[in-house]
C-alpha cells in the first residue's frame, strides 16, 4: 500500500525536501496534469499520534516550498497509480484549491475554561449540576465566539468553526490567513483573548491549510455512486 | 510563561491529530483507519487535553487527584 501526505504543483514537489517520511520511509513523487502527489510506499501500519506527527511534518517541509494540499491522514491506497487516476478525475477542483490556498496559512484557535468546576466527575449522579454545566460551557463558547472569534474573521480570507470540539475546549476554529499577515493576526488574537478572562484562549499555526482544501463531497460520492446529487 | 510555553506546545500537537484526523482532502473518499485506531488517537488526544487543562489550572484548584 502507499500513504498520501499531499498534493501540489509539480515544481513544489521538486525536489522533494531530505526528510523521511513514515516510519522512516522514502519520500516519493508522482505527477499528472499538472499536479503531483508525494506519498511512500509501505506495509499496513496502525494509527497513532506519532505518525500523524511524521505526517504533518512532511507536509510543513513541502509547504515552505509553495502551496500544498494536505491530505487527510488515514488515506490508504493500494498503489500511485490510485494517486495518478484521482488527480486526473478532480483536475480542475484541485487546481481551484491550490489557488485558493497560495500565499496563505492555517491559523488555529482553541478555546478552554479556565475554572474546572468540581462538579465535573460527579456528572452521572447529578444531572441538575450535568444541565447546568451545559449551559455555562454554552454561554462562555457563545461569549469567545462573539468577542474573539468574529472579529478575527475579519483579518481571514475565509474561516470555519469545527463543528465537534475535543473536551475541555469548548470552541475551535481555523482561518486562512496571508502568509504575512500571520504576526499581526496573532497580536490582534492575543488582544481579543485578553479580553475574555473566563477562558484561556490558544492561537496556533501557521499549519498547512487542512480547513480549507475540501472538494465538493456531493459531486465526489455522487461520482463514485452513480447517484445524481 | 513556562507554563504557557508548554501549553501552548500541548495544544499544538492536538491542533495537528484534529487537523490531519478531521480535515484535509479525502481521496476517493476512502479513509480506511479502523475505528479501534480512531478512538485511539483520540484517546491520546484528551490525555493531552486534560494535561493541558491541569496546567491551566495551576494556581488556582487542585483538579487531578490521581
Amino acid at each position: 500500500m502507499i500513504h498520501a501526505y499531499l498534493i501540489c504543483e509539480p515544481a513544489t514537489a521538486a525536489p522533494l525536501p531530505k526528510r523521511r517520511g513514515l516510519r522512516g520511509a522514502k519520500l516519493r513523487a508522482t505527477t499528472a496534469e499538472g499536479l503531483a502527489a508525494v506519498y511512500s510506499n509501505h506495509r499496513s501500519f496502525a494509527a497513532s499520534p506519532e505518525l500523524v506527527l511524521a505526517h504533518e511534518r512532511v507536509i510543513e517541509a513541502v509547504m515552505e516550498r509553495g502551496p500544498v494540499l494536505p491530505l487527510r491522514f488515514g488515506t490508504r491506497l493500494e498503489h500511485e497509480r490510485d494517486l495518478v487516476a484521482f488527480m486526473g478525475a478532480r483536475r480542475a477542483e484541485l487546481l481551484a484549491a491550490i489557488d485558493r490556498v497560495r500565499g496563505r496559512v492555517e491559523m488555529g484557535l482553541r478555546v478552554i475554561p479556565r475554572v474546572r468546576r468540581g462538579g465535573q466527575r460527579d456528572e452521572t449522579s447529578s444531572g441538575r449540576a450535568y444541565l447546568l454545566e451545559r449551559v455555562e460551557k454554552h454561554r462562555l463558547s457563545e461569549r469567545a465566539k462573539r468577542e474573539v472569534h468574529l472579529p478575527l474573521t475579519r483579518l481571514a480570507t475565509a474561516d470555519v468553526v469545527a463543528t465537534r470540539v475535543t473536551p475541555p475546549a469548548i470552541l475551535a476554529a481555523s482561518y486562512l490567513v496571508p502568509a504575512d499577515r500571520v504576526e499581526s493576526f496573532r497580536t490582534a488574537a492575543g488582544r481579543l483573548a485578553a479580553g475574555v478572562a473566563e477562558v484561556q484562549s490558544f492561537v496556533t499555526g501557521p499549519w498547512p491549510p487542512y480547513s480549507f482544501v475540501a472538494l465538493d463531497e456531493t459531486s465526489a460520492a455522487s461520482a463514485a455512486s452513480g447517484h445524481p446529487g | 510563561m513556562s507554563t504557557d510555553v508548554v501549553a501552548d506546545r500541548e495544544v499544538a500537537l492536538v491542533e495537528v491529530l484534529d487537523r490531519a484526523l478531521g480535515a484535509g482532502v479525502v481521496v476517493s473518499g476512502e479513509v480506511t483507519l479502523s475505528l479501534a485506531d480512531v478512538d485511539l488517537v483520540h484517546l491520546s488526544l484528551r490525555l493531552l487535553v486534560a494535561s493541558v487543562d491541569t496546567l491551566i489550572g495551576e494556581g488556582g484548584q487542585t483538579t487531578d487527584t490521581r
